[in-house]
């Protein structure tokens, strides 16, 4: 049975620290820095999150602008990673209320179509992988905002519980429940894909 | 029957988020039920694949996006309303007191106001926005230095460019914030619109237009204004001060054309100034134009206004302008274009097209041909316009000479705006006028049917040998010798001008029109124009419509 005790550690948030404060006192570099550090990690996030490559860029670069801006309002009670990721989310979640709902399946991957980081397995697997990719990516486009997200910053970002609760503003105990009712959604989704070929 | 409490034990198992003694019970529960264990391996199965999804990566310049991005937002703090707050994820938490709900959109809007107060007050830039906005000047500074051209219709004076320049001098417009809307390189107009942000930076002008202009032509002509600026300013604070002085600048760029001391009597270069102006609908109802034309004493003829696209022989055009032609000073202008300036709600942009130095028979196209209020191609349907305008006219005046609408240009239909120029500049012109044309009197239909709204009359109603208008009448008084020099011999006015002169009777307008001045009068083509919605979109101006 395997036991996933995925709990990713935080590097030491130094750096960020030292980074935000030389940011405040005017070197943007600092801030660019801070950029570089997280905006693929952001990014593969929020391309779960919003379905779409391109609007993943538009929603973390607007992040990261956000996050520049009011820089001064960061009160380091959390991770710098954190509270850029709930203005990320923010800015996703606006960003989708602003555009019409899309939950087909042909769009979801003509939108996110684009060219991956090649991992070069053999051609035959390749072809299934990107089968299930799809098939995924679907299914999670299926799925409720609020489930989607969880899962999202559980399983794609290794977000921790309690991560989760501050960034969604949820509690422990609804993060657990609702993570798990996402899970199964996604479980049926998925095997509503599967079914018809079988 | 699973218990959904403790099924959510399973996924929070897989996730190791649970306790000690959470974790014992699941165990328990997976060691006994096939279906749980089933279930959790699922639940894995999914999670694997969703963690191995294919990953994504940015662009190398994806940072340097950010942070030209991040500066600019800085800058403008235009993007600070939707910063995120910790709690504001899922649910509105900030009013926890239900009775007090009613108080919140009152409370907002008083707190709004009372912010706007302090924001346009205080209007003080911290250290990090100094910075940030010297550093983007000095980039867009080397932006225009690449790539702008060197010499900006904005940009010049008279003094330095001299007549032949001003030929091929664009139009100026100016919104009424007093910074060019069109003619200065865009560049530097974004440059300066991020540093000044709304009027933020007032102390702090743009370096790059300033120097350049300074550098090629010397001081603005703008000295000539802080006497019309330092009055009471009936419209703000000492913010809408600094705004005024800033707008000064540009007023005398424009009004710098319109000053020239070649432009006179006999002088070839006297021409028809062209003033677009865009008008909000609060401007219509309060016959906010008529009031700028009344306080500078600049009169008009009932059939030298004709509104709503009707032509000035009545027909109608299918535009929806209204123009107004009228024979003023450059002071009247003056302050007629500084009245307008200061009035930002009524009038939120206009544009002056001088006709400096042009020969008359010079094609129309020729003054409209570079810059203009949508780029060029809103300068060319502009000038085809107008050149097709001009043409009609020339068409009615050979089909109809009978029957001329008694313009300004003293009844000749030929060649309208040109008509006018040669009523001022030639003395033979200039007595015909006096006799020639002239409101009808009161008792007659074209003054009977001219209202206090500047309705137009149609002008068949008049006809050659009426009254002489008012304009014509004040051509000779005002400056008491004709345009060229010459002794008046036109005859004095036999009517009152109230009646008319449209909207409120003005008492200053009569001794004004006894006051000896010697500026010479030229004519002015007043073109308003409707803006259609929030009048703070209207800059820069649409392009004019095509008759």
């Amino acid at each position: 049975m395997p036991l996933r005790g995925v709990r990713i550690i935080e590097p030491i948030v130094n750096d960020d620290v030292q980074l935000i404060d030389a940011a405040l006192s005017g070197d943007s570099t600092a801030f660019g820095e801070l950029v570089t550090k997280y905006q693929n990690r952001l990014y593969n996030t929020m391309v779960q999150v919003v379905g779409s490559v391109e609007d993943a860029q538009d929603v973390v670069q607007e992040a990261f602008v956000q996050a520049f801006v009011t820089l001064d309002r960061f009160r380091r009670a959390s991770a710098f990673y954190t509270w850029l990721y709930r203005i990320a989310f923010n800015t996703a979640m606006s960003q989708k209320r602003r555009r019409r709902p899309t939950a087909s399946v042909e769009e979801t991957r003509a939108r996110t179509g684009d060219d991956p980081v090649d991992e070069a397995p053999p051609p035959d697997r390749r072809m299934l992988q990107a089968e299930r990719v799809a098939q995924v990516r679907a299914a999670l486009a299926m799925l409720s905002e609020e489930h989607r997200a969880i899962l999202v910053l559980r399983e794609i970002d290794g977000r921790p519980y309690d991560e989760i609760a501050e960034i969604l503003a949820l509690p422990i105990g609804t993060v657990r429940s609702r993570l798990h009712r996402a899970r199964l959604q996604l479980r049926e989704q998925l095997s509503a894909f599967v079914e018809p070929q079988a | 029957m699973h218990d959904p409490l403790q099924d959510e034990l399973l996924s929070a198992y897989l996730d190791g988020e649970l306790s000690a003694d959470e974790r014992r019970l699941v165990e328990r529960r997976l060691a006994e039920s096939p279906a749980d264990r089933r279930l959790v391996e699922e639940l894995s199965t999914l999670s694997r694949s969703l963690q191995s999804m294919p990953r994504y990566e940015l662009s190398a310049r994806f940072r340097d996006d950010v942070l030209r991005r991040a500066e600019r937002a800085m800058l403008t703090r235009r993007d600070v309303s939707s910063a995120p707050r910790p709690a504001e994820l899922g649910r509105w938490r900030w009013w926890p007191i239900r009775g007090l709900r009613p108080l919140v959109w009152p409370a907002l809007a008083v707190a709004a106001a009372l912010m706007l107060m302090v924001v346009h007050r205080q209007q003080g830039p911290g250290p990090r926005d100094v910075a940030l906005g010297r550093r983007l000047l000095t980039e867009r500074a080397a932006e225009h230095k690449d790539g702008a051209p060197t010499s900006e219709p904005m940009m010049r004076s008279r003094s330095s460019v001299g007549k032949g320049a001003q030929k091929e001098a664009g139009p100026i417009t100016v919104g009424t914030d007093g910074e060019p809307v069109a003619g200065a390189s865009p560049a530097v107009l974004d440059a300066k619109a991020i540093v000044a942000g709304e009027a933020l930076v007032v102390q702090e002008p743009a370096p790059v237009a300033m120097s350049k202009r300074e550098d090629q032509s010397g001081p603005p002509r703008g000295a000539r204004m802080p006497a019309r600026a330092a009055q009471p300013d009936t419209y703000g604070n000492g913010v809408e001060v600094q705004l005024r002085q800033r707008k000064s600048q540009s007023t005398a760029l424009a009004l710098d054309r319109l000053n020239g001391p070649a432009r006179g009597a006999g002088d070839p270069t006297s021409g028809v100034m062209i003033v677009e102006i865009r008008m909000s609908h609060r401007a219509a109802q309060t016959q906010a134009f008529d009031q700028v034309l009344a306080r500078q004493q600049i009169v008009w003829r009932a059939e030298d206004r004709w509104q709503e696209g009707r032509d000035v022989a009545g027909r109608p055009t299918g535009t929806g302008m209204e123009k107004v032609r009228v024979m003023a000073t450059s002071s009247q202008l003056r302050g007629a274009l500084t009245d307008v300036m200061a009035r930002v709600a009524e009038f939120p942009a206009f544009e002056v097209r001088p006709d400096p130095g042009a020969p008359r028979q010079q094609p129309f196209k020729y003054y409209f041909r570079r810059g203009g209020p949508a780029g060029e191609e809103g300068a060319d349907k502009l000038a085809v316009a107008v050149d097709r305008e001009i043409r009609a006219d020339q068409g009615r005046a050979k089909g109809a000479p009978a029957s001329p609408p008694a313009g300004m240009a003293g009844g000749a239909d030929s060649d309208k705006l040109g008509e006018d120029r040669s009523a001022v500049s030639s003395p033979k012109a200039a007595a015909r006028s006096t006799t020639a044309a002239g409101p009808p009197p009161p008792g007659q239909p074209g003054a009977a049917q001219r209202d206090a709204k500047g309705q137009p009359i149609p002008p068949a109603t008049s006809a050659p040998g009426d009254q002489p208008s008012p304009m014509q009448q004040r051509s000779p008084r005002a400056s008491g010798r004709q345009p060229d020099g010459g002794p008046a011999s036109g005859p004095p006015p036999a009517k009152p001008l109230e009646s008319v002169v449209g909207g409120v009777p003005n008492r200053a307008r009569n001794a004004a029109l006894s006051d000896e001045t010697a500026e010479p009068l030229f004519p002015v083509l007043f073109v308003l124009r409707m803006v259609d919605g929030d009048p703070a979109e209207s800059k820069p101006p649409p392009a004019p419509d095509v008759r």
